[in-house]
């Protein structure tokens, strides 16, 4: 004997006037729900966009905070080599140096890992936020509603009403997207605080963050610049710099040339460059470490102005983060021609 | 950090960016001064690498509760998305079991 489904009416069908009068009601609600449910898409925009802004400001500021491995250990053979060149007197005082780079660098890790954590925050918000919760439920309800009314058929008994089957999928979708973007405006507000704590903790740290990636960057050059006064590089792509714009191209014999008594002058010069550049690198350590600090204190006014459905600059937090992201590209390239040694 | 730290700091690190700054500029013109201007330049940055491993040193609790505060906001994100993916993954569950059971009503009918 086939099932037979528990009706919605319990006393036959409706009359017309009792379903004209629901379907008045049902849209009414719709219209409102839909009006609220039209805010709640821009706060998943919102959210979105700045969960991407955010996770690129927490990579980048990682980036300007910490020296890479590879700069540690280039830095350290860097050393090894003017040692051998020096003097073994400071041999004591080298394996000394070592130890507290060692030491410093995991302390330093160990502090910048809290940007790791919020990039991992970041990319769960963006899942959340690019989840189309709504089209989801709307459609699995929709399926539903087929299901459930082929089922009917089947078993001989009356479909569900349409005013029930056309507005329930779109009801639902509306409802859950309301959700979301309430979890969306909460979760907001809470970075916020939390980016608060972070901020404070990185400004408290800053000396130190900047003034070892300082050391680093400035004392990692020593050896290159040595062996070029040396005259162990030839100086015909520095010569091209200069040159390149107005045609001009180094002579074969240059490297000879610079080697003469009398041009003594011009490789010391030359030589000059590189402490130069290497001056301009220290620099953009503080610029790249404050644009970072700038950058997370924009997100932290965004996340504050998503959660109390204000409106959001989203333009400050991008050109905050374009600037980051240009000054760390700058560091790592502040040399044309620089191996990836030493960033 | 205190004003105090940060102050020491700096001056030891100004002391050892000169004794640096002393040591390339004699390499350029008489490596034999050189010699012990590079031990000066080695002494001068680990006295300031020391007295900044010194400022470090010890478990960074600021740093531990704000790691702690996102891991916990991750976890909350994550529930709320598995939340929302499962009311539309149980629907689409009970439809087809519908449509199993219609499909078994149909075989049987």
């Amino acid at each position: 004997m086939p099932l037979h489904p528990t009706s919605l009416y319990t006393a036959g069908r409706p009359s017309l006037a009792e379903t004209r009068e629901a379907v008045i009601r049902v849209v009414r609600c719709i219209l409102v729900m839909a009006l609220a449910a039209g805010c709640a898409s821009k706060t998943l925009t919102s959210g979105a966009a700045l969960s991407t802004a955010g996770k690129v400001a927490s990579s980048a500021m990682k980036q300007a905070a910490i020296s890479s491995p590879d700069a540690i250990q280039y830095l350290k053979d860097s050393d090894r080599l003017l040692s051998s060149l020096y003097g073994n007197a400071a041999q004591p005082q080298l394996k000394q140096r070592f130890a507290l780079m060692d030491s410093i660098q995991k302390e330093l890790s160990l502090r910048a890992a809290v940007l790791e954590s919020l990039g991992e925050t970041y990319s769960a918000l963006l899942d959340l936020a690019s989840y189309d919760a709504s089209a989801a439920v709307t459609t699995s309800l929709t399926s539903l509603v087929a299901s459930a009314n082929a089922y009917l058929k089947a078993a001989n008994s009356n479909p569900i009403p349409t005013d029930v089957s056309g507005s329930a999928p779109l009801v639902a979708g509306i409802v859950v997207n309301l959700v979301q973007q309430h979890d969306i405006r909460e979760t907001s507000g809470e970075i916020a605080t939390i980016l608060d704590a972070v901020i404070q903790a990185m400004e408290k740290y800053r000396s130190s963050f900047i003034g070892f990636k300082e050391i680093v960057t400035s004392q990692s050059a020593d050896s290159a610049t040595i062996l070029f006064g040396a005259g162990f590089y030839s100086v015909s792509p520095l010569l091209n710099y200069y040159g390149g714009p107005y045609g001009y191209v180094a002579v074969a014999d240059a490297d000879k040339r610079i080697a003469l008594p009398q041009n003594q002058r011009f490789r010391a010069a030359l030589t000059s460059i590189g402490a130069g550049r290497t001056q301009d690198r220290v620099a953009l350590v503080s610029t790249a470490y404050d644009q970072s600090l700038s950058a997370l204190r924009k997100l932290k006014i965004e996340h504050e102005a998503l959660q109390n459905g204000g409106t959001l600059q989203l333009s400050d937090v991008f050109a905050a983060i374009g600037e980051l992201q240009d000054t760390v590209a700058k560091f790592r390239t502040a040399f044309s021609g620089q191996t990836s040694a030493g960033k | 950090m205190s004003e105090t730290q940060d102050n020491v700091l700096s001056s030891l690190k100004a002391a050892a960016n000169a004794a640096h700054s002393a040591f390339l500029a004699a390499s350029a013109i008489n490596p034999g001064k050189a010699k012990p201007l590079w031990a000066d330049s080695i002494s001068a940055t680990n006295a300031y690498l020391t007295a900044l491993n010194a400022t470090l040193g010890g478990d960074p609790q600021d740093i531990k509760n704000a790691r702690d505060a996102l891991d916990k906001a991750t976890q909350r994100i994550n529930d709320s998305l598995g939340t929302l993916k499962n009311v539309s993954t149980a629907i689409q569950i009970v439809a087809k079991l519908i449509e199993l059971i219609t499909g078994v009503m149909k075989f049987f009918a």
